[in-house]
């Protein structure tokens, strides 16, 4: 069972995520701020992160950078309402594998994953 | 004005300035509108000034409880915007976000009102994205603020940021509604002050 | 009883000696209200302020009234046209919360606890002693001053209007 960790400040995108990826055979680890998300990166070892991009306490494109230095493999998907041409090109130069835009449809996050992990 | 051609002029002054507000709404309206699966429809947003003894009964009673999803704008848009519903408005947009039956949300616990806080980042993020790709520079909300309180004591947040500079409030504004007409919101997005910084002492003398 | 309810909107000062009137400021958030009152005259008075100090600078930046500071001197000086003497008055601060807290932002946003500084500052230089205050905290008030009685009350959402003195 593949490992996904979901970093949002939105309680309420945790818990929608969080069910959709249960529902579909995935083990899931939070984190709700770039800080945390290094941190739980670094403890739980996930397959694959899904990062939002507007955050407290350091924000995405931080959290991915640091995250792609401790692990250059580690693999993160941002999802996040910026869908904004210049940021993609920030995300994707700093190492993302994909970029989905809120609001997400499911399907788009799941094929995703499943690209990105296969 | 500082920048003639900065993007806060064309927004509120320039030629394309109702193209790229009624794009830019549309886009925001579009985010909520996916995310309660409702089309959502939005009045024609305009330039709005008002003198800060106004504001308060532009929008309404000032003791009013109202629900205010604040948020800061960073980047070649500075400023700050303000989402706002009555709390049994509210309480109806938390009823469609969490697939529940009308009428059953009756609280703002924290899950409610981070479901909230997401409808406040959407349609602000769906508004700068738009702008954003227009003029091909970054434009980053700051995370949300909800805040239920009377609606004077909301506003006056918006008064205390302007106030030190000039006595008027000069804001981007929309309604928007849901297909039933239940669903009531106003949106506004404030330029930072010192936008106006080099004209005011015009404006007041 | 008949009450005349007479609103103090943002920067703005009214004085009565109308026994009938009733000062108010609706929902103050991180805004201040200060009251006044001569027992003696039964004359009342509110400031509502926005800001705490007004820059020392002479551009224009509107209405004086709307800086605590500046709005204190001219309410005592109003005060004093219509006979106040200082030694008497009864002096009450109500409003500056701090409605908002915004994640990655600086203390910039608290001026809610500003103006209370600034109002506790002016004051003090004015030898007038604070009789009773509802300050700070994170909700919105109603405050109101009865001239005719010199009683203030403030209402928060959810509660009923308590009397403050």
């Amino acid at each position: 069972m593949s490992k996904v960790m979901i970093v949002d400040d939105a309680q309420f995108m945790r818990v929608r995520l969080s069910k959709l990826l249960t529902r579909n055979g995935y083990e899931v680890v939070e984190a709700e701020n770039g800080e945390q998300a290094v941190k739980v990166f670094k403890s739980a070892s996930p397959d694959v992160v899904l990062m939002d991009i507007t955050m407290p306490h350091k924000d995405g494109l931080e959290a991915l950078s640091e995250i792609r230095e401790f692990d250059s493999k580690a693999k993160v998907i941002m999802l996040t309402a910026l869908g904004q041409e210049s940021m993609i090109v920030q995300a994707v130069q700093a190492g993302a594998k994909d970029y989905v835009v809120k609001p997400f449809n499911p399907k788009r996050v799941m094929s995703a994953l499943e690209k990105v992990l296969g | 004005m500082s920048k003639p051609e900065s993007l806060w002029q064309q927004l509120i002054s320039g030629a394309q300035s109702e193209t790229m507000l009624q794009a830019a709404m549309d886009h925001a309206a579009l985010n909520l509108s996916d995310m309660v699966g409702q089309s959502i429809t939005i009045d024609v947003p305009g330039v709005t000034t008002v003198s800060i003894n106004d504001m308060i009964t532009y929008v309404g009673s000032p003791e009013a409880e109202i629900v205010g999803i604040y948020l800061l704008i960073d980047g070649e848009l500075q400023g700050q915007a303000l989402l706002m519903f009555s709390l049994h408005d509210a309480f109806y947009l938390i009823d469609l976000l969490m697939g529940r039956d009308v009428g059953e949300t009756v609280e703002l616990d924290d899950l409610s009102q981070s479901a909230l806080a997401e409808v406040g980042n959407l349609m602000l993020a769906g508004f700068l994205n738009t702008l954003a790709n227009i003029s091909g520079k970054p434009l980053r909300p700051s995370p949300p603020a909800v805040v239920v309180d009377m609606l004077g004591a909301i506003l006056n947040f918006i008064a205390a940021s302007v106030g030190a500079t000039s006595d008027e409030l000069v804001f981007v504004e929309t309604i928007f509604k849901d297909t039933d007409r239940i669903l009531e919101g106003r949106f506004w997005i404030l330029p930072d002050p010192s936008v106006f910084e080099s004209s005011a002492s015009n404006l007041f003398t | 009883m008949t009450q005349n309810l007479r609103p103090v909107a943002i920067g703005e000062i009214i004085v009565s000696n109308n026994g009938d009137d009733v000062l108010v400021a609706y929902g103050l958030g991180s805004c201040v209200a200060v009251c006044m009152y001569d027992p003696m005259l039964r004359v009342g008075s509110m400031l509502h302020a926005l800001l705490p100090t007004k820059p020392s600078d002479n551009i224009n930046r509107g209405k004086p009234t709307k800086f605590v500071d500046e709005g204190i001197s001219l309410l005592l000086k109003q005060m004093q046209k219509v006979g106040g003497k200082q030694i008497r008055y009864k002096a009450y601060l109500c409003g500056g919360a701090q409605m908002l807290s915004i994640p990655n932002s600086t203390d910039a946003f608290n001026i809610g606890q500003r103006n209370i500084e600034a109002a506790e500052t002016m004051l003090k230089k004015m030898s007038i002693v604070i009789q009773a205050r509802d300050t700070g905290g994170k909700a919105g008030r109603t405050v109101k001053l009865y001239v005719g009685s010199g009683q203030v009350t403030v209402r928060t959402l959810g509660h009923k209007e308590h009397v403050l003195a």
